[in-house]
């Protein structure tokens, strides 16, 4: 039985797995979530509201599902270096955001309360912070000896995605603002600094891209799924990042771009 | 009371990551190191073999079903010889891809210079049909063999590999226990290296120029035969050799379309008479060159069927102890250009491949 899923060295097979630690994670982030909901529940005449940031949420946590759990899950952490891309875009730049937009603002109320906490939340969420960390750790995670080592065991594959996912959060965190009271950024800068994760993403696609040899062990001397070379696969998830991190993150910008243009017009009046 | 507790998870969440980190950092270090210090011993990361395995002589069918002479068929090449079977679902496949990936993308003097002999451990399953099929998927100039378990048994043992065990399963499912390594021969017929399972294609690609290199690098550089006078059937062939590798060479024979036969003649003075008497081999120094001219070594092509006629391009097939077959072309002068062809720095030979 496997908890989490890691490199195994064993040929690939479409049979299911059970991933029983991936559920229970699942599980806490949702009870967790109920039971915010529960201590803060919806105000009147916030209740289409709420449901949107209970769809957000729920959305973002089946997507998180999705990319731990068998068969993305298994395949990115021991088969396919694009499905462990795929788990990353997922993981570091759709759920997120997802997830931060579904929680109600309210819910913060406590933080506010802990000085030592606020201090903490600000110091990592201020924007320059926040694109250090979420780099840092995607570089650190796709270096081949990080990324071979710690995907072997059970333990450090967790470890990875865990790290994605917090440092994710912390990225997204000056965009979606989920504290009203503390509009982090100008909406505008708020398209700048998602535009710079644009660019600060290229060196792992130009590395994943264009190495003469595939740079993972774990992916090299996986047993092949469906015949795919382990270069192509490299390749395939160097463009993935690329063209699809790009896609997302410019749509991100748009929805942030639209989102402060129609308030702007509604504030002058002219919605 | 929150803050500590924040305290506390920050403080495991940290402990975990540096153990696991540690772990990681740990294991792969040692590897890493361990190849580095490989690479810095024999300068390839391959294992060097504790005792240097000489080549088997050893016959099997390929997949043609031609009986296949190992030692003679993979003399002169750097040859890397795998024991598997095409049912294996990890080892064997990886392996073959990555030696496949890396082999294609090398310079086609390197390239060329390469044979993979593929030799199977399942009788049972693997027809000389599926063999081919298999290979095919990496690349098509890859020999395979089959023999029977006892044949194959014989040569495993002989390499000094243990035998493949059938491993649980029942009738035709089952797997086979087999050496992961891949054993590489030199030009000099013995492996000091193997490449078990786990051979990065980075470890390949740098390994593998460097094999190639270790032999003789043969470079014919020039091929010029004298017209014969009158159309008549028997002609001389002056070759320049240079050998650039480290290890010396002999030319044993040459063979051409244009004539019946050729043989390898020196020009030797009996007592003031100049007579000329058939070699068996000439030496090509590591590191030397060879020009061969008139009143010296020569090859004499014996036999011409059609008039030779200066400007002609004659093919030739030149076979050497380690470095295998060669074919080229020469070029046919008259007699007076003869001295000004083989003074001139500017190639007679054409490279025709091999």
């Amino acid at each position: 039985m496997q908890w989490w899923c890691s490199a195994q060295g064993v040929p690939w097979s479409w049979s299911w797995q059970a991933y029983p630690g991936v559920w229970l994670f699942i599980i806490l982030i949702a009870v967790g979530y109920s039971k915010l909901l529960r201590t803060n529940p919806a105000r009147p005449g916030e209740e289409s509201s709420r449901r949107r940031r209970i769809a957000s949420f729920v959305s973002g946590l089946v997507l998180l599902w999705l990319s731990l759990d068998w068969p993305i899950g298994a395949l990115g952490a021991g088969y396919l270096a694009s499905a462990h891309m795929a788990q990353f875009l997922n993981m570091g730049l759709i759920v997120p955001p997802l997830l931060l937009y579904g929680i109600p603002a309210e819910a913060f109320t406590p933080i506010g309360r802990r000085p030592a906490l606020t201090t903490t939340l600000r110091f990592l969420t201020n924007p320059i912070i926040a694109l250090v960390i979420f780099n840092a750790v995607i570089i650190v995670t796709h270096t081949p000896h990080v990324a071979d080592s710690l995907m072997a065991t059970q333990l450090g594959s967790f470890l990875i995605d865990l790290a994605w996912i917090v440092s994710a959060l912390i990225f997204w965190w000056p965009v979606i603002a989920p504290i009203p009271e503390r509009p982090w950024m100008h909406p505008l800068l708020k398209v700048g600094y998602i535009a710079a994760q644009l660019i600060l993403g290229k060196p792992i696609f130009v590395y994943l891209t264009f190495a003469e040899y595939p740079v993972y062990a774990v992916y090299e001397l996986a047993p092949r799924v469906n015949g795919i070379a382990a270069i192509s696969d490299q390749q395939t998830a160097g463009l993935m990042m690329e063209v699809v991190g790009a896609f997302i993150l410019f749509a991100a910008t748009t929805i942030v771009f639209l989102h402060w243009a129609r308030r702007e017009a509604r504030d002058d009046g002219k919605v | 009371m929150h803050t500590t507790g924040m305290k506390k998870f920050v403080t495991l969440a940290l402990t975990l990551a540096v153990i696991a980190g540690a772990a990681g950092w740990g294991c792969d270090r040692n590897d890493a190191d361990s190849a580095a210090s490989r690479v810095r011993e024999s300068g390839f990361r391959g294992i060097t073999l504790d005792r240097p395995t000489p080549k088997v002589d050893f016959t099997l069918d390929d997949t043609d079903g031609r009986p296949f002479h190992f030692m003679a068929e993979t003399e002169g090449y750097i040859t890397l010889l795998f024991f598997g079977y095409t049912h294996c679902p990890d080892v064997c496949p990886v392996h073959m891809a990555n030696l496949a990936a890396v082999l294609k993308d090398l310079p086609w003097e390197v390239r060329s210079r390469i044979k993979v002999v593929f030799v199977s451990t399942d009788p049972a399953r693997d027809t000389p049909a599926r063999i081919r099929q298999w290979l095919d998927a990496f690349d098509p100039s890859f020999i395979g063999l089959a023999g029977t378990r006892a044949e194959v048994d014989r040569i495993m043992v002989s390499f000094g590999l243990p035998t493949a065990q059938i491993q649980g399963g029942n009738g035709t499912d089952y797997i086979v226990g087999h050496a992961s390594q891949i054993l590489a021969f030199g030009t000099d017929n013995v492996a000091r290296l193997a490449y078990p399972f786990g051979t990065r294609q980075a470890d390949w690609a740098h390994d593998l120029p460097r094999l190639a290199r270790q032999g003789p690098d043969l470079r014919i550089t020039k091929a010029v035969i004298a017209a014969p006078a009158g159309g008549g059937e028997v002609a001389a062939l002056y070759l320049e050799i240079a050998n650039h590798g480290a290890t010396d060479d002999e030319l044993l024979g040459v063979a051409s379309s244009s004539a019946k036969r050729a043989e390898l003649h020196r020009q030797v003075d009996h007592g003031g008479i100049t007579t000329m008497e058939e070699i068996e081999s000439l030496a090509i120094p590591a590191g030397g060159t060879v020009h061969m001219h008139p009143g010296g070594h020569h090859v004499m092509l014996l036999g011409i069927e059609h008039p030779l006629n200066p400007g002609e391009t004659v093919p030739l097939e030149l076979r050497f102890r380690h470095a295998g077959t060669r074919n080229y072309y020469a070029t046919v002068v008259g007699y007076a250009e003869l001295e000004r062809a083989l003074e001139s720095t500017t190639p007679h030979a054409v490279h025709g491949g091999h």
